[in-house]
Parts: C-alpha cells; sequence; structure tokens
C-alpha cells in the first residue's frame, strides 16, 4: 500500500487548484453567494414569501430606506449610542481603575462589590435604566457605559496589580516619588492590559447596544428589527438585519486592523 | 571588632533575618555583625542561599531585620534607603524603554533633575564605557542576558549613588568581558569614592575587587571569615590574579569556602 502511495504522482484536479488562487477563491465565493441568492428569490412560493421575504425585495426596501434618509437616522443613532456608552465607560472605567490601583486599601473595601457587579449580566439593567433614563438614548448610553465600565475597570486594575514588584522598588531605590513612580512605571506597564480590555470591549458595546434597541427603543438599527419584526414584515426585519451584518463586518475589520497595528507595536517591547 | 567602628557606612548590629515559610521559618540569616567603612569595597562570597542577598535587602531597606538593627550612616534604616545604588541579582530593566531611556531613567527624576542635554551627554558617556554602543535603541527583550547586565549596570552607575550594592552583577558574562567590566567598576568606584558591597560566588572576583573578603556558611548563613586584601592599588584586574599574592589569599579563602559550598549543594 505504501508502494502505490509512493508510485502514484500527486494528481490535483484542475478544479482544487483553480480554487486555490486568488481570484479562483473570489469565483467560488461569489457563485456560492449567487446560488443561495437565486434560491433565495425564486424556490418560495407565496405563503414562504411572507415569512422569507426575498432578495430583491430587501434590497429595494434598502435602496428606500438610504434615499428617504431614515437608514441614516437609525444608524446613527445605533452608532452614537455605542460610541457615546464605550468612550464614558472606557474613560471612569481607567479612572477608576488607577484610582483603586494606586489605592489598594480602598479597592479591598469595594471588592466585593465591584465583583459581585462585574458578574451581573448587565442588559438585566436595562429596563431599570429605560425607567430612569427614559427610551431615549440616554438609557442605552448607560447600559452601553457601564457594561464597557466594568470590563475597563478590571483590566486596568489588572494591569496595575500585575506590575513587576520589582521594578517599581528599583525606581523607588533611585528616590522617585510616589507620583513618578505611578507615571513611569505603573500607567505604562498597565497600557497593553488597558488596550486589550478596549478591544474586547468594542464587542460587548456592540452586542449590548443592538440588546438595548431591541429591548425597548424609539431608534437605532435594533430597533428597526424589533420594530419591523412586530409588524410582521419580513422585508424590513431582513433589510435591518443586512445593515447590521455590513455593520459587523466593517467592525471586524477596523478591529483587526487595530489588532494588527498593536502586535506590530509590541513586537519592539 | 566592626561594632567598635564609629564612622561604619552600612552596619549591622545582631541583624537576622527569618521568613516565614509553608511548616514554620526559614532562618536566611543568623544574627550578624557586620561594619563597612566608608569608601570600602566589601565583597561578600558564600554557597547559594547564605543570606548574601538578605544582608543587600537589609542595607537597602527592603527586608527589616527580625531581631538586631541596620544602620545607614549611624541612622537605623527604617524605609527604603535612597542613598544606595542597588543592582539586584534579576535586572529590573522597564520593557518598555530602549536600553538608552533605560539608563537615563535616574536622571529623569526630580530629585536629580538633570537638564536635558546633559542628561543625553552623560548616558552616551556611560554607554561608551560599558560598551553598549550600537545598542541604545534595542529593548530590553532584544538584548542578551549579559548586556542586559550592563545596562543595569550602566543605569546604576550613572547617577553615582554613594553606595553601590551589587548582587552577582556579572554572573552571567563571558571571562573576558567580565575582566573588562571589573576594571571599570574598580576604576569608576575609586573615581567616585563609593563605597561598595559586592556579592559574588566567584571567589577571584572578590579577591580582585575587594578591600575586604567577608566568607559566608551555607544556610542559615553567617559570617565564617572575614579577610582583608592587602594587594596594591590600583589593581590590574588582568595580571592580578597571576601573582603570588593572590594565590595565597585565594587558597587561604578556599579552604574556608569550599566546606560551606559542600555543605550548601547538599541542601
Amino acid at each position: 500500500m505504501s508502494q502505490s502511495q509512493v508510485m502514484t504522482p500527486p494528481v490535483e484536479p484542475s478544479l482544487t487548484r483553480f480554487v486555490e488562487t486568488g481570484s479562483g477563491r473570489l469565483a467560488a465565493r461569489l457563485l456560492l453567494i449567487g446560488a443561495m441568492l437565486a434560491v433565495w428569490q425564486f424556490v418560495p412560493g407565496k405563503a414562504l414569501r411572507f415569512w422569507m421575504s426575498g432578495p430583491v425585495d430587501i434590497v429595494t426596501r434598502l435602496w428606500t430606506w438610504i434615499f428617504d434618509g431614515s437608514l441614516w437616522q437609525h444608524l446613527g443613532a445605533t452608532v452614537a449610542a455605542m460610541t457615546l456608552g464605550y468612550g464614558i465607560g472606557t474613560a471612569v472605567g481607567i479612572s477608576l481603575g488607577f484610582l483603586f490601583g494606586f489605592l489598594p486599601k480602598l479597592h479591598r473595601v469595594l471588592s466585593p462589590y465591584i465583583t459581585a457587579l462585574y458578574a451581573m449580566p448587565k442588559i438585566a439593567l436595562a429596563p431599570l435604566f429605560i425607567i430612569v433614563f427614559g427610551i431615549g438614548i440616554e438609557s442605552r448610553v448607560a447600559l452601553v457605559a457601564i457594561t464597557v465600565f466594568f470590563l475597563i475597570l478590571n483590566s486596568t486594575l489588572d494591569g496595575v496589580r500585575n506590575v513587576d514588584r520589582d521594578l517599581t522598588q528599583a525606581l523607588s531605590l533611585m528616590g522617585a516619588t510616589r507620583s513618578e513612580v505611578i507615571r513611569k512605571v505603573l500607567v505604562p506597564a498597565a497600557l497593553p492590559w488597558i488596550f486589550t480590555g478596549m478591544r474586547i470591549s468594542v464587542r460587548y458595546a456592540f452586542t449590548n447596544t443592538l440588546l438595548a434597541e431591541l429591548i425597548s427603543a424609539n431608534m437605532g438599527i435594533g430597533f428597526l428589527i424589533e420594530y419591523y419584526s412586530g409588524i410582521f414584515d419580513a422585508t424590513g426585519t431582513y433589510a435591518a438585519i443586512l445593515v447590521l451584518v455590513i455593520m459587523s463586518v466593517g467592525l471586524t475589520e477596523v478591529l483587526t486592523r487595530v489588532e494588527q497595528a498593536m502586535a506590530r507595536g509590541h513586537g519592539r517591547a | 571588632m566592626p561594632l567598635s567602628d564609629p564612622a561604619a557606612k552600612i552596619r549591622l548590629a545582631g541583624a537576622s533575618k527569618r521568613f516565614p515559610v509553608r511548616d514554620g521559618e526559614l532562618e536566611a540569616l543568623q544574627p550578624t555583625d557586620l561594619a563597612v567603612r566608608p569608601q570600602e569595597f566589601v565583597a561578600l562570597v558564600g554557597p547559594s542561599g547564605c543570606g548574601k542577598s538578605t544582608i543587600l535587602n537589609l542595607a537597602a531597606g527592603l527586608l527589616r531585620p527580625t531581631d538586631g538593627a541596620v544602620f545607614y550612616d549611624e541612622q537605623p534604616v527604617t524605609t527604603l534607603n535612597r542613598a544606595v545604588g542597588y543592582m539586584t541579582q534579576k535586572d529590573t530593566l522597564l520593557p518598555w524603554r530602549h536600553a538608552a531611556d533605560n539608563i537615563r531613567i535616574a536622571l529623569e527624576l526630580r530629585c536629580r533633575a538633570v537638564p536635558r542635554g546633559e542628561a543625553a551627554a552623560r548616558v552616551a558617556q556611560i554607554i561608551e564605557l560599558i560598551g553598549l554602543k550600537g545598542f541604545e535603541q534595542h529593548f530590553p527583550a532584544q538584548l542578551s542576558g549579559g548586556m542586559r547586565k550592563r545596562v543595569a549596570l550602566a543605569r546604576t552607575l550613572i547617577y553615582e549613588p554613594e553606595t553601590l550594592l551589587m548582587d552577582e552583577p556579572f554572573g552571567a558574562l563571558d571571562a573576558q568581558l567580565k575582566l573588562l567590566l571589573l576594571d571599570q567598576l574598580q576604576s569608576l568606584t575609586a573615581l567616585r569614592r563609593m563605597t561598595v558591597v559586592f556579592v559574588t560566588h566567584d571567589l577571584g572576583e572578590a579577591i580582585t575587587l575587594a578591600d575586604r573578603v567577608i566568607v559566608f556558611s551555607a544556610r542559615p548563613g553567617r559570617i565564617r571569615a572575614i579577610r582583608e586584601i592587602d594587594l596594591p592599588r590600583p589593581r590590574d584586574v588582568f595580571k592580578v590574579r597571576f601573582t603570588e599574592h593572590f594565590a595565597r589569599l585565594h587558597e587561604e579563602l578556599w579552604d574556608e569556602l569550599k566546606d560551606e559550598v559542600v555543605k550548601g549543594t547538599d541542601v
């Protein structure tokens, strides 16, 4: 048997080889999506169409939204809630993370509460925030901010606490003041941890924005999905989901770029 | 004798150190009396885990003695002792700063506040002196162990601390380079009139540099022998080890040390 393996020259079917090339792979992908869309467009009968809609209807709907401006309103609301919440959560998380890091006694007092709140799924707070902040963007910002806050708080704290004590000691022996030790050792040492936390938080911010919009909102892509499915408009629902898919791909693309840039930056250190 | 020395730079008065461990206590250092005179170069030799590093940590104020007391300039050491430059066994370079920035860090501190231009000049000078030219822009992770030791040495020497504590600073270096650095260390510390406490495994290194060699016993550490090294100064580090006097000192101290090394290894 082993002999026959040795004797037989490896024959690769030309199709397999074609798919290995860049343009071949692209062609295969287009073929696949084209076939799926064709099936979706032409196979379902009238009854199924009500639940499944169809590619042409969905794209037409999306087109309408683009031109009547409603897409941009909802997209803007989602992006605004996400970025505002992310920004606030990150800023407060880093600040308190350093504060607790530099004041370990304070942190030891508070840590059971932080742990308890960190462990709780923040989405459960959404109804509460709606009561407090109303159905507008504020409640979604609050939910995203608190989610991001705990992630960043913990990564900052981990960063500060994992600093090699020998490094801080060495600097103190040279005569560094407490604030110099903080600026020259603790903060730079914690930065990679903070960046990691920030990277992870982006996805949480995105997901929780959407969840908040699905639960209750007057704006946003999540609201569109919820609204159109509520009135049994499959075309609208799918069109909104399509927007979401495009957003996710874009976000992933940006994150990958940032991660690559950070990995390069780290290579030197 | 050391206890009665009125002008000691560093003085241990019955200082001992015990560390709590899982089942009881580990005695790192038995009660020890030791006085280091100003501008003296003292070498501590002994097997691993004999409390040599503990003495440095006590002098630097990183540890408190379990019993007894530690004095610096006759003042009890109760907090970090900022008069010393401490080159620990592990190099404590900041991984995000390249070599030149690591070396400069002491000059950035407010307690020294050296102007930028002067700091740069001093960094360039010491890099030249210690043979790190061409590696200024390398990060610690890109340097070999020996190179990192040299950066750490440069970083400690550049701010000219009054007292230098060194814990096996040249252990990882090859023999030729070690001699070169010993030579530089000798001339620098003499020039700056530094007091030096130097921990080493290498008896030859100790005799080459020191005014006094102190041999420690295996754990729990205690002083076993003290020997004045009366080799004339300045010493030629490359040749002094081939003199008869050196050989005699080496033999004498090795007799003290070898039993302890044997004891130290079967612990």
